[in-house]
């Protein structure tokens, strides 16, 4: 079912509410289970105590998390991921064009299970501030520590943190109760719900099947886990697309700084690599985003400087409300603004696209089941914490699990899974509204939207209290 | 005193009643004016009926019981609260254990902290704390006078946990004789929510007491006997709740915190812990309070 809503200068926005109906899960069962009687299928399938199904950033953080918990550390646990192995990644060569802006807490994770050294060992960007602003009326905001000690984020390549957590992976004397196996794509689930039994059975596209006393979903927004946990969820298509590309600076220069504007179409985002390299991420218009892959490296530079410096027509009401603020406030505009480096050159073939929208999963556990990373949500990139509410469910997960294997519960045990979900509910969902409400919010030039926005932004840079909690909850 | 034979419901039951209209009682175990005319023998994983006569209450507890063993294992079943009491008691009994007896520092914090323990729950019902020991790899005996529950608690084991099968005993049998074949031989004894239904309790803590090693610990949770406890229990069990009175718990059968101490003490063995707990209504769980005015969870250690 998708229904439109139609708001005035929001544009429209699709809303799609989708439910796995319990017959759908009835065919799939009769399929895969008319003949085979269940108690056979367990003797003769090779049993884990976890699987986690999905092993991208979020599904392998997981793994290694586990594996590196003494109370877990006699658990067998399973890896599944359909994507054959992992290339690996190369300090040589070009920078990845995937890369994550990652948050203190994310960085608590990586060196709670020892990869953080790893990936500092290799290129880590650490960034010190972080400005966003408005083309339609240059309020502006800054986030920073303050005397720049402290970083607002880290700029790492998603191919090296996989890396640095394979790394860890790899070493068979730390984590022997860790398997992974590649190639291997879930075709259908049977959970412990279903089966009555305490364990879920899990069939590979290979025809094995494999059981499990807990089964977790880290297999992205379109999570076939949750499908079969069938859970509702709410999710809005923005119908723009997230522009990805490597870009050369025109001058090397420190590059310490996160810029992001908010355009008419959507949000321009330059992270920095290295004294010489950023990255781009650029969320427009499907159209727009499709003529920024296809059009030559340098027309993609003179519209990618374009959208950091060109100036839009602005609103008399506005500039004009911003200028009295300002004054009130006491602070001259022209000092405090920065421009971003110029770019002059794009990396050969870096740049990709990718979808962009909204997803919330209506619970992220049932008995014997759970749910991580995109599975259980997704959020616009123009805050940089998608992966990020990621590796918050992991540590939330982890202590939980060890909590319940520490007082005699089993791993598949729902009131210890819904302490997860509560506590993982709590951090996510103030940061999706969050970030859903400043995606619709610079969606649009309408006059007062733009105008309420404008001094909202250079209100909170102004008060600190407030500022330094969006700092807190968006650096972790 | 006024309040005396006054039925009473606790947190634990009106939480059942909410999930579920069965209307027999909670009750786990009885003990006192038992009287035993033939003394079972100790085979393990019997099943059978041991020949018991029992006194009229403790019959009836043990019949209403029996009404409730399907349900046993049903998270979200009249028993529920027993599953969610896990969250406290198996960690007191673990830190208890922990902070009182040797424990190898390679064990703690692993999964098999109670490895090598040998501890014995009295009133074990379907096994719900049971498996959740013997999961920290412990030994465990239960006993229980219920063929029912027993019978519940083997087939649970057997079908959900084989992995267990070789560290849990179940056993139909007072404690009383239990305690005669196997004094000081268990590092721990646990009654779980069982006190508030026996009705010769010195006796029964001391059979409890006597089947404990010298040095080993006795953990006790029940209900206390307070008037919130009770009131807490009438108002929000037929407001709230709107259920009709339940014959379930009766105020004369509770016991206070200071009076379980005495017994103790009167048995030489030395109470080290005491804490108060009650069902937190708006997080759906148990939780540790400061007061024991509700319920409360007791940790003694028997004298060398
Ligand atoms: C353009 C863009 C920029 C972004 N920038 C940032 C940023 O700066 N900071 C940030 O925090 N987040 C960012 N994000 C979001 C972030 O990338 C995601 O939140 C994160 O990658 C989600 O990780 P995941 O492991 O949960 O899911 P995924 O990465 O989707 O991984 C799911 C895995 O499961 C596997 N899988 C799926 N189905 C099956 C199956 N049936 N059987 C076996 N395996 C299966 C897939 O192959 C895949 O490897 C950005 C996203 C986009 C699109």
């Amino acid at each position: 079912m998708s229904v439109l809503i139609k708001a005035s200068g929001l544009g429209p926005v699709r809303l799609v509410f989708k439910q796995l109906s319990a017959s759908r899960a009835l065919s799939l069962s009769t399929k895969y289970y008319a003949e085979t009687d269940t108690s056979k299928q367990k003797s003769s399938a090779e049993h884990f105590d976890i699987i986690i199904g999905g092993g991208g950033l979020v599904g392998t953080a997981l793994a290694v998390a586990l594996a590196k918990n003494k109370v877990l550390s006699d658990k067998r646990i399973l890896l599944l991921e359909g994507a054959p192995p992992f290339r690996g990644f190369n300090v040589e060569t070009q920078y990845g064009n995937r890369v994550s802006a990652i948050n203190g807490n994310s960085v608590e994770l990586f060196k709670s299970i020892g990869a953080w050294d790893y990936m500092q060992e290799r290129r880590v960007k650490h960034v010190k501030q972080m400005q966003v602003w408005d083309a339609c009326s240059d309020a502006l905001i800054k986030f920073q520590d303050e005397h720049f000690a402290a970083d607002v984020a880290c700029i790492v390549e998603n191919d090296l943190m996989l890396d640095a957590m394979y790394a860890q992976l790899a070493d068979k004397n730390n984590m022997p109760n860790v398997e992974v196996r590649n190639n291997a794509r879930i075709e259908a689930l049977r959970l412990s719900v279903d089966t009555g039994d305490n364990y879920s059975q899990v069939h590979l596209k290979d025809g094995k099947t494999l059981t499990c006393e807990l089964m977790i979903g880290a297999d992205g927004a379109n999570s076939l886990v949750r499908k079969q946990m069938n859970i509702d969820v709410f999710s809005v298509d923005y119908e723009r697309r997230g522009v990805v590309a490597t870009v050369q600076l025109e001058d090397a220069c420190d590059n310490a700084v996160a810029w992001q504007r908010f355009l008419p179409t959507g949000p321009v985002a330059l992270l920095p690599l290295s004294e010489t390299l950023s990255s781009v991420v650029w969320s427009t218009t499907i159209a727009h985003a499709k003529e920024l892959l296809d059009m030559p490296a340098t027309d993609f530079t003179k519209a990618l400087n374009e959208a950091f410096f060109k100036e839009y027509p602005k609103d008399g009401v506005v500039v004009n409300a911003m200028n009295t603020l300002n004054s009130l406030i006491g602070r001259d505009p022209n000092i405090l603004r920065q421009y971003p480096p110029a770019v002059n050159d794009v990396i050969d073939k870096s740049r990709a696209s990718f979808p962009l929208g909204f997803l919330h999963a209506s619970s992220y556990v049932c008995s014997g089941a759970a749910l991580i990373g995109d599975a259980a949500h997704r959020v616009h990139p123009l805050a940089g914490q998608g992966v990020n509410l990621g590796f918050s469910d992991v540590r939330e997960l982890v202590k939980v699990l060890a909590d319940a294997a520490y007082a005699g519960a089993r791993l598949g045990d729902k009131h210890y899974l819904i302490k997860y979900e509560q506590r993982s509910l709590a951090k996510n969902v103030p940061i999706m509204v969050g970030v859903h409400g400043l995606h619709t919010l610079y969606s649009t030039t309408f006059t007062p939207v733009v105008l309420l926005r404008s001094l909202g932004l250079q209100l909170t840079d102004t008060f600190s209290p407030i500022k330094n909690l969006f700092m807190r909850r968006a650096m972790g | 005193m006024p309040l005396k034979g006054v039925q009473f419901k606790s947190p634990l039951l009106w939480l059942q009643r909410l999930s579920n209209k069965c209307n027999t009682t909670q009750c786990r175990y009885a003990s006192g004016n038992t009287t035993y005319t033939s003394t079972p023998d100790t085979h393990t994983r019997s099943n059978r009926i041991a020949s018991l006569e029992h006194t009229d209450s403790t019959q009836q507890e043990i019949l209403h019981h029996a009404g409730l063993s399907a349900t046993w294992w049903d998270l979200n079943g009249p028993l529920h609260g027993l599953h969610k009491l896990n969250d406290l008691r198996v960690p007191f009994v673990r830190d208890g254990l922990m902070t009182h007896s040797d424990i190898q520092k390679h064990l703690i914090n692993t999964n098999n902290v109670l490895q090598g323990k040998n501890i014995l729950e009295v009133g074990c019902g379907g096994g719900i704390l049971t498996e959740a020991l013997a999961r920290l790899n412990a030994n465990v005996t239960g006993v229980d006078l219920g063929e029912d529950v027993i019978n519940t608690a083997q087939k649970h084991l057997d079908k959900f946990s084989p992995e267990l099968i070789e560290r849990i005993t179940y056993k139909i049998e007072p404690i009383e004789a239990h305690a005669r074949r196997n004094s000081n031989h268990y590092d721990a004894v646990v009654c779980s929510e069982v006190l508030e239904h026996i009705d010769d309790k010195a006796a029964f803590l001391r059979d409890c007491v006597k089947a404990l090693k010298p040095g080993g610990s006795i953990f006790i949770t029940t209900l206390n006997k307070t008037v919130p406890q009770w009131f807490g229990g009438i108002i929000l069990g037929e407001y709230v709740f709107g259920v009709a009175p339940i014959n379930t718990h009766h105020w004369h059968k509770l016991i206070s915190p200071e009076n379980v101490q005495l017994l103790l003490t009167a048995l030489n063995c030395q109470t080290v812990l005491l804490k108060g707990f009650t069902y937190d209504v708006f997080n759906n769980r148990f939780r540790w309070i400061k007061p024991t005015a509700m319920c409360y969870a007791l940790h003694a250690i028997k004298n060398e």
